[in-house]
Parts: C-alpha cells; sequence; structure tokens
C-alpha cells in the first residue's frame, strides 16, 4: 500500500466510517517513518483539540428571554386572524338578525293588521253595536296570533341561519380563549 | 414529563415563551462553545449566541419538524459566526490579540508553575490554531471535533454534500497537525 492511500483510509476512520482496508493501512504507517510521524502528529492534535477545556458558559437564556417580545408573533398573527373571523361571524349574524326582524315586522303589519281589520268591519257592520264587539275583539286577536304564528313560521331558515352562525361564533371565542398567549415568568425577566 | 424539541416549537408558535426558553437552556452550551470556537473571545461569543438564538426564535414557523432542532441551531449559529468574523476580519486581529492577554494572564493565576503554564498555552495554541483555519474549515472541524456531529448533520447545517464536508474536515485536520505539530503534549 501506498502512503497516500494509507492516508486517505487513515482520514475516513478519523471521520468515523469504517473501512475494510484499515488493517493493511495500519500496517503500513508501522512500518513507513513518514506515515507514523504524519498519524502521530495527527492523533496529537486531535488529542489536544479533545483535552482543551470547555468555556464557562454565561446565562444565555436569560439575556436571551430579555430580547424577546411577550408572545411569538406567529401566535399572533394567527389571533387577529381569529379575530378577524370573529367580527366577520358577528357582522354577518347581527345582519341576519334584523333581516328576520324586518320580516316579522312585515308579516305582523301587512298580513295580521290586515286581516283583523277586515274581520272587525265585516263583523261590526254585520251585527253593530257594543254586544258584538268582544267577538270583534277575539276575531282580531286570533288574526293577530294566526299572523304571529305564520311570521315565525316563515322566519324558522332565518332564525337556524343565525344561531348556526352565532354558535361558530361562540366556538371561535372558546378556541381563542384555549390558545390565549400565557404571561409567564420568562416574559417578565 | 420531558417534551421533544418539536413539541416546544409548536408551544412556542402559540405563543408559549417558557417553551422557548426550555429550547435555549437545552441548547446554550452547544451554541456558546461552538461560538466560541469558531470566533474566540468569550464576550463576542456569548453575543453571537444570543444573536443565533434570537434569530431562531424569529424563523421558528420556517423549522421543519421532522428536522432536528439542533442542527438548524446550529446552521443559525454558523452563519452569525460567519458574518461576524468576516465583519471582524476588517478590524484588527482582535481575536488573536485577545488569545494573547488571555494566555498572560493564565500564567500569571497559576500556582503551579510548569504543568500549568505548559497547559494553558497548548490550549491557547490549540485555540489560536482553529481560529487561523479558513472559514470553511473552521466550520466543520468545529462542529465534527467539538460539537460532535456527524458528517450527514454537518453536510444538512451547512448546505454541503457529504464528500465535500470529508474533504474539508480532511484539510482542516492536515493544517492543524502542521500548526501544532511543535506543542508540547505532556499533561
Amino acid at each position: 500500500m501506498i502512503c497516500k492511500s494509507a492516508q486517505e483510509i487513515l482520514n475516513s476512520i478519523f471521520d468515523g466510517d469504517e473501512h475494510a482496508l484499515a488493517a493493511e493501512a495500519r500496517e503500513h504507517v508501522r512500518e513507513c517513518d513518514g506515515c507514523r510521524e504524519w498519524y502521530a502528529s495527527t492523533m496529537r492534535a486531535l488529542d489536544l483539540m479533545r483535552s482543551s477545556p470547555e468555556p464557562p458558559v454565561p446565562d444565555i437564556a436569560a439575556m436571551v428571554a430579555r430580547r424577546l417580545p411577550a408572545v411569538h408573533p406567529a401566535s399572533v398573527a394567527r389571533q387577529s386572524w381569529l379575530l378577524a373571523g370573529l367580527a366577520a361571524c358577528w357582522v354577518i349574524g347581527g345582519g341576519a338578525l334584523v333581516i328576520g326582524l324586518m320580516v316579522a315586522m312585515r308579516w305582523l303589519s301587512v298580513g295580521s293588521i290586515v286581516h283583523a281589520y277586515s274581520s272587525a268591519r265585516t263583523i261590526a257592520g254585520a251585527f253593530g253595536g257594543l254586544a258584538t264587539a268582544g267577538r270583534a275583539v277575539a276575531e282580531v286577536a286570533g288574526h293577530v296570533l294566526g299572523g304571529l304564528g305564520g311570521a315565525v313560521a316563515g322566519l324558522g331558515p332565518v332564525l337556524l341561519t343565525f344561531v348556526v352562525i352565532d354558535l361558530a361564533g361562540l366556538a371561535i371565542i372558546l378556541l381563542v380563549w384555549r390558545r390565549r398567549p400565557r404571561i409567564t415568568s420568562a416574559c417578565l425577566i | 414529563m420531558e417534551l421533544s424539541d418539536a413539541e416546544l416549537v409548536r408551544r412556542c408558535l402559540q405563543g408559549d415563551n417558557v417553551s422557548f426558553d426550555a429550547l435555549v437552556r437545552s441548547y446554550q452550551k452547544q451554541v456558546y462553545c461552538f461560538c466560541y470556537h469558531m470566533l474566540g473571545i468569550p464576550e463576542e461569543s456569548a453575543d453571537a449566541a444570543q444573536e443565533s438564538f434570537i434569530k431562531a426564535y424569529y424563523a421558528l414557523a420556517s423549522f421543519r419538524r421532522d428536522a432536528r432542532f439542533a442542527t438548524w441551531l446550529l446552521k443559525i449559529a454558523s452563519n452569525t459566526c460567519i458574518d461576524r468574523s468576516r465583519a471582524r476580519a476588517r478590524r484588527a486581529n482582535a481575536a488573536l490579540e485577545e488569545l494573547a492577554d488571555d494566555a498572560a494572564a493564565l500564567q500569571s493565576d497559576q500556582p503551579t508553575p510548569e504543568e500549568s503554564v505548559l497547559r494553558g498555552e497548548s490550549d491557547r495554541m490549540v485555540r489560536e490554531a482553529v481560529l487561523r483555519l479558513p472559514e470553511r474549515h473552521r466550520t466543520a472541524l468545529v462542529m465534527f471535533h467539538f460539537s460532535g456531529f456527524g458528517i450527514r448533520e454537518i453536510s444538512e447545517a451547512l448546505g454541503r454534500p457529504e464528500n465535500t464536508v470529508k474533504s474539508d474536515l480532511r484539510v482542516a485536520r492536515e493544517m492543524l497537525r502542521r500548526k501544532l505539530e511543535g506543542v508540547v503534549t505532556e499533561r
């Protein structure tokens, strides 16, 4: 084996590799003065490096903690998105509520009041007098209640949407609450 | 219960800074020693280590969970040290001058003269020899022999092929061998 090959093999052993010709290379080093000197001085350099003392380590963690923000920016960004989503849900939910109320008002005013008025007129015209007033009032009340029932029935899908959206909003609030940043002693150092 | 590095990273990204504090405490010795062997000056090494952790903190979202945190962190520390030593190269050989001061201090501090002086002297010469290596070779050598990284991890951290890392290490060892040839080794 030539010197260059032997040194190549020994270098790969220094790198932590296994080598099939390791024994041969070592044999060469034993016989060759130049390679023996090379190997000895390399080992000496490595030993010196390994045995050099470790420096005392300062408290880097405390120094770093002083320079960090209270929470990681990534978590703040995520919370901003969640809050934006929450706000959107509430706006949509509020819109649904307003629409629902408008529909209800419309049903009540147009439907039942007109019905009630016409019924009252019919009854009063047919019988006249205060004696029939009670029946007229009962008739009007019946129409009002009927109109209200119809209004509620018509509002069903709107109310359902509103409930679903607001439940989603509630879930988002809970999520934000659970993942809220915790102010800890490390943040206060 | 000991949490994995990936879990600590996840918690930190959710706003829990205590998790990052735990990561810093786990790796501060490794990062500081790496910086120390790269830069040679304790104060500057502490600054470089801090800077590395701060950079890591802000880049935490880009950390791949399947990667090893130590490798990723030392890559950042290595870039930080390289930037700092390049900036310093414009100035005088500050680290080497400081080393000479350290050696003088060491010699004057030691009560038993001969052995202690020899040890202090050889340690100083090792540090000086490492610091005088070209940046590329120094990084590979420090990672391998001081930080205990394997060839594959160094290859990942430095973004160099494994064979290139091996070649860098070989050259570094050879340069170091020549520089330290005359150093007394009795300890």
